[in-house]
C-alpha cells in the first residue's frame, strides 16, 4: 500500500518480473491487443464508434456518445499537462471556456462576426496557444503547490469576468458595452460549416467530435513518442536532473502548457457550436473536477487511460439518471468490486455470500422483534409504461433488493445516521492490516453501505455522484496511484 | 485469409456486443390511445433544480409539483398522472441531456420546466423538434416567448414586467430619489436590476449600480459605501432570503436605516423575516405569483405546502398552477380523442381555467395573460401585500 | 477625497473582522505545509464543518422556538468548543486517512488525494444536512444594536469578539509555538524531518498535532464567521479556503506571524476594494493579489528565501 521505495539492486533483479506483464485473462488480452499494429488498433476502435449512429435513432444515446468524444479529448489535452510535463494546472478548464466564447464571439450575431468555421478553429487555436504561453510563463517560477493554487485562481477569475464583462466602460462609448453576455450568457451561435457542409444534428457534431478526437489521439502519441515526450518525461520525473542534462526545461513547461491549452481551446470551439450557445455555468469548477477525475482514474500520463476515464466517468452518471439502472449498476459495481478486489478469491464470495445472509438474518430479527414491522418501502416501483427487457430485468432486481433491505419509515435520518458511522468505519477498514478481522468486519460494513445507498445515496444521484468522485480519488491515489491504465511509479533510493 | 480473421474478430466481437448492448437500451414504444378498462395514464416530466446551487428553489417547486399531481389524481379519478422527476440543476448544459432523454422517450406528453431562462434556450429546439409542450414556472426573460417557440408557455410574467412595476412603485409610491442598485451576478437579478436601473433614471431618480454574488458572506464593506452614497433604499436583485436578510441586518448595524427592496427569491417568511430578527422589517420583496395565503380557494393547498414544505415562498404556487394546466390540458386531449403530445400542445395553448383562484390563459407566444406583479412588505414580522 | 476619510475607519472595522477569519484559515495552511509542503485542499472544508458544527450547537442550546436552554455567554463558548474540538479530531482523521499513506509518494499524489478529500467533505455535507443556507441566529446570544461608536465608527458586538479572540488564539498560537517544546518539536519537524526524527522527535505524533491545531483554529474561525456573516452552506469552504491560502503565501507560506499578517492584510485589502473600487471585482481581486505576491515577491511577506535543497 505504501509506494515502493526500492534499493538500486533490488530493483534491477526485479526486472523479469516488470516485464512479464498481467498473466491471467487480463494478460492474455492485454497480449492479444498490443500485438494488433497501432494503427489498425486506432481504425478498429474508430469504426467501432462510428458505427453507433446508425445502429440507434436515439439521440440522447448519440449524444453521450458525443460527450464522451469531447471529454476524451479535454482529457488528453490535460493528460499532456499534468501527466506528460507533471504540472498540475487547475485552471484548464478556463482554457476550454476561452475557445468557446472565442468561437461565440466570431461566429454569432453579437458583434456581427461571422467567420467561417475553418477560420474561427484556426484562429481560437492559436489564441489558445497565446493564453497557454501567457499563463504558463509566471509557471515557471512557482513550484509545484503555487501552480495549482495560481491556475486554480485563474480558473475562477475566468468565470467571474465571464459573468461581469457585460457592463465595460470605454472611454469612446456612452454607455457601458457588453462583450461576453454576462450570466445570461451568448446564444444563437453559427452552426459548423465544413467545405459547404452545414452540421445540423447531434450525429454530424458526433462525427466530428469523434475525428477531431483520433487527432488529438494521433498528434500526442506522435509528440509522445518523439524528442519532446521524451524530455517532458525526464522532466517529470526529476526536473533538477533533466536540467542539468541540458534539456530547456522553460521551454520544455511553456510547451506542454500551449499545447494542452490549444486542445481545450478548440475542444471548446467545437463544444459552443454544437450547444448553439455559450454560459459561464459551462466552465465551472464542476467541470474541472470531472476532467481531473477522467484523467488520475484512467491513470495521469496514459493514452489510452484518458480516454477510458473519460468513457466511464461521461457514461455512468446517465446511468444513474434511471433508479432502477442506477440501482443495478452499484450492486453489479458492489459485487464485482468485492469479487475481483479480494485475494484468494474465495474470500471474496465468502463475502458477498456472508453480507446476503446477515441481511436476511436482520430481516429475521426485525421479524421476531417487530412482528408488525412492515418493511414497505416508500419508493413505489413505477409498475407502468416500462416495456424495454433491460428495464424489466432491473425492475424485478429492485424488487428483490427491496426484500432484503430494511426499510426504515422515515428514510433520511436514519440514512443520514448510517452514512456518518459508514464513513469513518470505512476509512478505518481501509486502513486495517488484512486478516480475519477485517474480512468479519466487512460484511456488516457493505450491508450498511447497501442501506445507505437505498435510503440516500440512490436519491440524491448528483450529490452522490460527485461523493463517489472524491472518494474514488483518495482511494486511488492510497491504493493504485496509476489509475487504471498507468504505468506503476516506484520511487529507487 | 486466416491471419485477417483472426485481426477482425476482436474488433467484429466488440461491435456485436455494443450492438447488442445499445439495442437493449431502447426506450419504450409510445402507448395507444385506446384506453383499457383501468385509469387513463397521463405522464409528463418535471425539470427542476433538485441539487446544485438553486436546490433551495428546486426542491420547493417539486413538493408544490407532487401536491399538484396528487390533487389531481384525487379529484380526476378515470386519470392517473404520473409525475417524472428529473433534477437539471440550473445550468443550461445540464438540462440539455435530460431533455433529450425526455424527448426520446415517448410515453412522456408534457413538461413542466425548465425552470431557469438559460435552461429554456438551450433545450427549446429540442422540445419543438419532439413538438412536447413545456409550462415553465420561474423562467422569466423576456426573449423567450419572443423567440418563435411553439411549445414554450410560462405562468408567470416576464421581467420586463417586474422591473417597470417595482421602478415606478419605488419611485412613485415610496418616493425615493436615490437608490442603490444590486445584482447578484445570477441571469434573472442582473437582467431585473437593469431594467429597474433603467425606469429609475428615466424618471429622475440617482442610482448607483453594482453587483455581488451569491456566495458573498459580508456585505459589511458595501454597506459602509451605501452610507456614504446617501442611498435612500437598495434595490437587491437577488434570490437568495438569507442574502437579502443579511444586507439589511448589516444596514442596521452600521445604523444605516433603510428599506431593502428585493425580487420574489425573498418572498420566504422563515428566512427573510424570522430569521432576520426584526432587520427585515420594512422591507419589500416583488413576487410573480399572489400570495395565496390570502385566496380561499388555495387554503388546502397552503395547508398542504406548510405539512410537506415549510419554508415556501413563492416559486411553489406556480409551479403547482403549471402542472394543474398541463394535467388539464391532457384530460380535455383525452376527451377531444387525441391523447397525444399533439393534442396536449393544443390544449395548453387554449387553456383557461382557474386554478388556487387564479385565471390562466395563454396569448399566441406563450405569455400568460393579465399576470402583474405584486408587492409585499414586511409589517409586524409578516408578508402584507401593499400592491396592487 | 472626504468621503474617502469619512468611510475609512468603519472600512477598517470591516477589513479587520474579515481578515481575523482569513488569518486563522491561514494559519492552518501555512502549518500544515510548513510540516508536510502540502497544501490541504480540505482545510477550507473543515472551516466549513466548524461553522456547521456551531450551527447545530445553536440551534440544540438557542433553538428557534423558545428561550436559551443556556445563558448567552456559555452557548457560545460551547459552540467554540464543540467546533474546535470536532474539527481538530476531524483533521487528524483525514490525515491519518489520506495523507500519512502518501507521505512519500510523489507531489502530485497527496494533492489530489487532498482535492479529492475537499469533494468528499463537502458532499457528505450537502447529502446529510442537505443544499441550501444555514443561518445564525446571532440576535439571539448577542442583540443586534450591542456595541461601541468611536465617532462614526460603530463596532458591533460580534465583531469586536471576532478580533478578540482571533488575536487572542494567536497570542495562544504563537506562545505554544515559541515558548513550549511541543512548539519546538513542530519547529524541528519543519526544518528537517529526517533531523527531527533522528532526534529523537515524534514525527507522526507532531504532524497529528499541527493538524489538530490547524484544524481547531479553522473550526474557531468557521463559528466566528457564522456569528458575524450568519449564512453558512456547504460550499463556503472553497471561497474561504482560497483566501485562507492567499493570505498565507502573502505572509509567507510556513511563517506564523505571516499568516497572521497576511490574513489582516488580504481583510483590509478586500475591505478597501469593495469600498472604493467595486464590489463587483472583489473575487478578481483577492487572485490579483496572490499572482503579484507569488510572481513579485514569492516568499511573501515575512518569508524566508526558498532554496532549493539538491
Amino acid at each position: 500500500m505504501l509506494p515502493d521505495k526500492f534499493g538500486r539492486d533490488e530493483w534491477a533483479a526485479q526486472i523479469d518480473a516488470r516485464r512479464a506483464g498481467p498473466s491471467g485473462l487480463a494478460g492474455q488480452i492485454l497480449a492479444r491487443w498490443s500485438a494488433i499494429p497501432l494503427a489498425w488498433r486506432l481504425i478498429g476502435l474508430l469504426a467501432v464508434a462510428a458505427i453507433v449512429p446508425p445502429l440507434t435513432a436515439n439521440d440522447y444515446l448519440i449524444r453521450i456518445a458525443g460527450t464522451i468524444c469531447l471529454f476524451a479529448t479535454l482529457a488528453l489535452g490535460l493528460n499532456v499537462v499534468v501527466g506528460y510535463a507533471g504540472l498540475l494546472d487547475l485552471g484548464y478548464v478556463a482554457f476550454y471556456g476561452l475557445g468557446a466564447y472565442a468561437y461565440a464571439l466570431l461566429s454569432s450575431d453579437k458583434f456581427n462576426v461571422h467567420w467561417p468555421s475553418w477560420a474561427s478553429l484556426l484562429f481560437i487555436g492559436a489564441l489558445s496557444v497565446g493564453f497557454g504561453l501567457l499563463l504558463g510563463s509566471p509557471s515557471l517560477r512557482l513550484l509545484g503547490d503555487y501552480l495549482a493554487i495560481v491556475t486554480l485562481g485563474f480558473g475562477l477569475v475566468f468565470v467571474q469576468l465571464s459573468i461581469t464583462l457585460d457592463r465595460v466602460q470605454v472611454p469612446w462609448e456612452p454607455n457601458p458595452i457588453d462583450i461576453t453576455g454576462g450570466s445570461n450568457g451568448l446564444i444563437n451561435l453559427d452552426q459548423l460549416e465544413f467545405l459547404g457542409f452545414e452540421l445540423t444534428n447531434v450525429t454530424h457534431y458526433f462525427y466530428v467530435l469523434l475525428i477531431w478526437l483520433a487527432v488529438a489521439l494521433l498528434v500526442i502519441y506522435r509528440m509522445n513518442q518523439s524528442r519532446i515526450g521524451r524530455a517532458w518525461r525526464s522532466m517529470r520525473e526529476d526536473p533538477l536532473a533533466a536540467e542539468a542534462m541540458g534539456m530547456p526545461t522553460k521551454w520544455l513547461k511553456l510547451l506542454a502548457f500551449a499545447f494542452g491549452a490549444a486542445i481545450a481551446g478548440v475542444s471548446g470551439g467545437i463544444f459552443a457550436a454544437w450547444q448553439g450557445g455559450v454560459f459561464p455555468l459551462n466552465f465551472g469548477t464542476d467541470v474541472l473536477i470531472t476532467i481531473y477525475a477522467m484523467v488520475v482514474l484512467g491513470g495521469v500520463g496514459s493514452l489510452g487511460g484518458a480516454v477510458l476515464g473519460a468513457g466511464l466517468l461521461a457514461f455512468v452518471p446517465e446511468l444513474l439518471r434511471s433508479p432502477e439502472l442506477a440501482r443495478v449498476t452499484f450492486y453489479a459495481g458492489l459485487g464485482l468490486g468485492i469479487l475481483l478486489l479480494t485475494r484468494p478469491r474465495r474470500t471474496g464470495l465468502a463475502t458477498l455470500a456472508g453480507v446476503i445472509g446477515f441481511g436476511l438474518a436482520l430481516r429475521l430479527v426485525m421479524h421476531i422483534i417487530a412482528p408488525d414491522f412492515q418493511a414497505a418501502p416508500s419508493i413505489s416501483v413505477a409498475a407502468a409504461s416500462v416495456s424495454s427487457g433491460f428495464e424489466r430485468a432491473a425492475q424485478s432486481f429492485g424488487i428483490a433488493i427491496q426484500q432484503w433491505i430494511i426499510y426504515p419509515t422515515n428514510l433520511t435520518l436514519p440514512g443520514n445516521l448510517a452514512f456518518l458511522i459508514l464513513i469513518p468505519s470505512l476509512m478505518g477498514l481501509a486502513r486495517m492490516r488484512s486478516g480475519r478481522w477485517k474480512a468479519a468486519l466487512r460484511i456488516p460494513l457493505l450491508y450498511l453501505l447497501a442501506f445507505v445507498w437505498e435510503t440516500r445515496l440512490s436519491v440524491e444521484p448528483a450529490v452522490t455522484r460527485l461523493l463517489l468522485i472524491g472518494l474514488m480519488l483518495v482511494l486511488l491515489m492510497i491504493f493504485r496511484p496509476q489509475g487504471l491504465l498507468g504505468t506503476k511509479r516506484v520511487e529507487i533510493a | 485469409m486466416l491471419y485477417l480473421s483472426k485481426r477482425l474478430a476482436s474488433p467484429m466481437s466488440l461491435l456485436i456486443v455494443f450492438g447488442l448492448i445499445l439495442t437493449a437500451c431502447q426506450p419504450a414504444a409510445a402507448p395507444t390511445t385506446e384506453a383499457p378498462s383501468g385509469p387513463v395514464e397521463i405522464k409528463i416530466a418535471f425539470f427542476s433544480p433538485l441539487t446544485g446551487g438553486a436546490a433551495f428553489l428546486g426542491t420547493e417547486q417539486l413538493a408544490f409539483a407532487r401536491l399538484a399531481v396528487e390533487d389531481f389524481n384525487k379529484g380526476m379519478v378515470p386519470y392517473h398522472a404520473t409525475l417524472v422527476e428529473e433534477d437539471t440543476d440550473i445550468t443550461p448544459d445540464k438540462a440539455v441531456p435530460v431533455a433529450e432523454r425526455t424527448a426520446a422517450d415517448e410515453t412522456i406528453l408534457g413538461v413542466v420546466g425548465p425552470a431557469g431562462s438559460g435552461q429554456v434556450e438551450a433545450t427549446a429546439e429540442i422540445f419543438e423538434t419532439a413538438g412536447l409542450a413545456h409550462v415553465s414556472p420561474s423562467a422569466t426573460r423576456p426573449s423567450l416567448a419572443t423567440a418563435g417557440n411553439k411549445t414554450f408557455f410560462r405562468v408567470v410574467p416576464n421581467d420586463d414586467v417586474q422591473g417597470p412595476t417595482d421602478a415606478n412603485y419605488i419611485a412613485d409610491e415610496i418616493g425615493a430619489k436615490n437608490v442603490y442598485v444590486l445584482d447578484d451576478q445570477e441571469s434573472y437579478g442582473t437582467n431585473l436590476a437593469d431594467t429597474v436601473d433603467k425606469v429609475l433614471k428615466q424618471k429622475g431618480v440617482t442610482t448607483t449600480r453594482a453587483s455581488v454574488t451569491q456566495a458573498d458572506t459580508d456585505f459589511s464593506s458595501l454597506v459602509t459605501t451605501i452610507k456614504g452614497s446617501g442611498a435612500e433604499l437598495v434595490f437587491f436583485a437577488g434570490q437568495i432570503p438569507s442574502q437579502g436578510a443579511l444586507l439589511a441586518k448589516q444596514l442596521k448595524e452600521q445604523g444605516v436605516d433603510i428599506p431593502v427592496f428585493g425580487g420574489d427569491g425573498f418572498f420566504s417568511s422563515k428566512e427573510y423575516i424570522d430569521d432576520a430578527g426584526g432587520a427585515t422589517e420594512g422591507s419589500y420583496a416583488s413576487v410573480f405569483f399572489q400570495d395565496i395565503r390570502g385566496i380561499a380557494e388555495a387554503a388546502d393547498v397552503a395547508k398542504a405546502a406548510d405539512a410537506a414544505f415549510p419554508t415556501w415562498g413563492n416559486f411553489g404556487p406556480p409551479t403547482y398552477a403549471a402542472t394543474i394546466v398541463v394535467l388539464e390540458a391532457a384530460v380535455r386531449a383525452h376527451k377531444a380523442g387525441n391523447l397525444s403530445r399533439a393534442g396536449v400542445l393544443a390544449e395548453v395553448a387554449k387553456t383557461d381555467v382557474k386554478i388556487l383562484g387564479v385565471p390562466f390563459k395563454f396569448d399566441q407566444n406563450g405569455e400568460v395573460i393579465g399576470a402583474t406583479f405584486y408587492i409585499s412588505q414586511v409589517k409586524d414580522s409578516k408578508f402584507v401585500q401593499v400592491f396592487p | 477625497m472626504e468621503e474617502f476619510l469619512a468611510q475609512l475607519p468603519q472600512q477598517l472595522v470591516n477589513g479587520l473582522t474579515l481578515g481575523s477569519v482569513y488569518a486563522l484559515i491561514a494559519l492552518g495552511y501555512s502549518m500544515v505545509y510548513g510540516i508536510l509542503q502540502l497544501l490541504n485542499f480540505a482545510h477550507g472544508d473543515v472551516y466549513m464543518i466548524g461553522a456547521f458544527i456551531g450551527f447545530l450547537v445553536m440551534s440544540v442550546l438557542a433553538p428557534d422556538s423558545g428561550t436559551l436552554l443556556l445563558p448567552a455567554a456559555l452557548v457560545v463558548m460551547l459552540m467554540f468548543v464543540v467546533a474546535m474540538l470536532g474539527c481538530g479530531l476531524l483533521g487528524i482523521g483525514i490525515e491519518w486517512f489520506a495523507y500519512r499513506p502518501l507521505r512519500n509518494a510523489p507531489r502530485i499524489a497527496p494533492l489530489i488525494s487532498a482535492l479529492g478529500m475537499s469533494i468528499l467533505l463537502q458532499n457528505a455535507v450537502q447529502l446529510t444536512l442537505t443544499a441550501g443556507f444555514r443561518v445564525y441566529r446571532t440576535d439571539k446570544l448577542i442583540p443586534l444594536a450591542a456595541g461601541i461608536d468611536i465617532g462614526s465608527v460603530h463596532l458591533s458586538a460580534v465583531r469586536g469578539l471576532v478580533i478578540a479572540s482571533a488575536i487572542l488564539m494567536m497570542i495562544g498560537l504563537t506562545y505554544l509555538v515559541r515558548r513550549t517544546k511541543l512548539g519546538k518539536a513542530m519547529r524541528a519537524v519543519a526544518i528537517d524531518r529526517e533531523a527531527a526524527a533522528m532526534m529523537g522527535v515524534d514525527v507522526n505524533q507532531v504532524i497529528m498535532f499541527t493538524f489538530f491545531i490547524g484544524s481547531a483554529l479553522a473550526g474557531a474561525a468557521g463559528v466566528l464567521t457564522g456569528l458575524v456573516f450568519t449564512r453558512v452552506w456547504h460550499t463556503m469552504g472553497f471561497n474561504a479556503g482560497l483566501k485562507g491560502f492567499t493570505a498565507a503565501v502573502a505572509g509567507g507560506i510556513g511563517n506564523i506571524p505571516g499568516a497572521m499578517l497576511g490574513g489582516m492584510l488580504l481583510g483590509l485589502i478586500e475591505a478597501f476594494a469593495v469600498g472604493f473600487i467595486s464590489p463587483t471585482f472583489k473575487e478578481s481581486i483577492t487572485f490579483f493579489v496572490l499572482v503579484i505576491f507569488l510572481l513579485i515577491r514569492p516568499r511573501g511577506l515575512l518569508g524566508a528565501r526558498i532554496l532549493q535543497k539538491v
